[in-house]
């Protein structure tokens, strides 16, 4: 069986504006995709299109040579990590991972210094920080193949962003992620394929100054 | 995730989410109901937990609303687990009239005894 999240054909417009257009992109297990755009390029609408959770447009969705006609996170085999928080405010850290975590794991995973003093704490009681960083975390270690994060840096310490991009180097061994951001730097460090959403086209990125033609970073 | 054990578990994660909102404005609806039950002249204690039981979960419309306005993203909790926000109402309501139900069949035995 063929490995690979195979996004084809992504077309959407709002007010008659095209935000996608016949978008493209592959991902295998042990690729991390970083996908750039200005805000509002349609980037977290990709995501959700994919993930099955925004309607309208069109799209092919074939994930491990399943093609996906229903919503694709019905399959189990796709996590997407919206930029708003999703964990319910009255559960605990410890029941959550409980939920999403093998068992065998579970320990391991508290063991976590961002996690650890608020393992035993409610969702509700943690910083924007703290929570971001577990729900990344969450989705990095359950058990689904293809990984879908919007924006996940945003609202991290830097050594907290550190920590989850050595989280996604180590769960990229068996897992395709792809990710959006704004900061390429720090993105080119762990990808291996960066492209960016321009309007409505995919264009590859191969190197930084590639982005200033696009007005994206400053000439 | 189709371990129906796992799944579980987080159809009752989402009915719990709900109480905080469905069981006070369930209650109170039903107590502006009691009247109704009342009527009844063969009305008893049972007719009373009765009544309650069948309409607190009314309640639920209201959670919804809630959920829809103010706590729409933690439906993703759900999602990235592969269930859907159809799965969690019927599963959300089938638990909550379970109570009623079991209270029905109890009450049949009782009443066929004494």
């Amino acid at each position: 069986m063929e490995e690979l999240l195979l996004i084809d054909s992504v077309m959407i417009s709002f007010n008659e504006r095209d935000v996608l257009t016949d978008v493209t992109i592959n991902c295998r297990p042990v690729d991390i995709i970083g996908l750039f755009g200005h805000n509002g390029t349609g980037k977290s609408t990709l995501l959700k299109m994919v993930f099955g959770t925004q309607w309208g447009g069109r799209k092919f969705i074939r994930i491990n040579e399943k093609v996906i006609k229903s919503p694709a996170y019905l399959s189990g085999l796709l996590s997407y990590l919206p930029q708003e928080p999703f964990l319910p405010a009255h559960l605990t850290v410890r029941k959550i991972t409980e939920l999403y975590i093998p068992k065998e794991e579970i320990n391991n995973f508290l063991g976590d210094k961002h996690l650890f003093k608020a393992r035993d704490s409610k969702i509700g009681h943690l910083s924007g920080g703290e929570q971001r960083y577990l729900e990344i975390k969450l989705l990095l270690y359950s058990n689904t193949p293809y990984i879908l994060l919007d924006e996940p840096f945003a609202s991290l310490s830097p050594v907290a962003a550190e920590s989850i991009r050595e989280h996604i180097h180590i769960c990229s061994a068996g897992k395709g992620i792809i990710l959006t951001d704004h900061n390429f730097r720090e993105v080119h460090k762990i990808a291996n394929r960066i492209y960016l959403l321009h309007d409505g086209y995919l264009r590859e990125i191969k190197q930084e100054s590639d982005l200033i033609p696009y007005g994206y970073y400053p000439d | 995730m189709k371990d129906i054990k796992s799944r579980f578990r987080f159809w009752i994660c989402f009915w719990k989410s709900n109480l905080g909102v469905a069981v006070p404005v369930g209650f109170g609806l039903s107590f502006l109901l009691l009247p109704l039950t009342l009527e009844n002249p063969d009305a008893d204690i049972f007719s009373i937990i009765s009544h309650f039981l069948y309409y607190t979960p009314v309640g639920l419309l209201f959670s919804a609303l809630y959920k829809e306005i103010s706590q729409k993203g933690d439906y993703y909790f759900y999602y990235n687990k592969g269930i859907s926000r159809i799965e969690l109402w019927i599963s959300t309501l089938l638990l909550s009239y379970s109570f009623w139900f079991i209270f029905e069949i109890v009450q049949q035995i009782w009443k066929s005894y004494y």
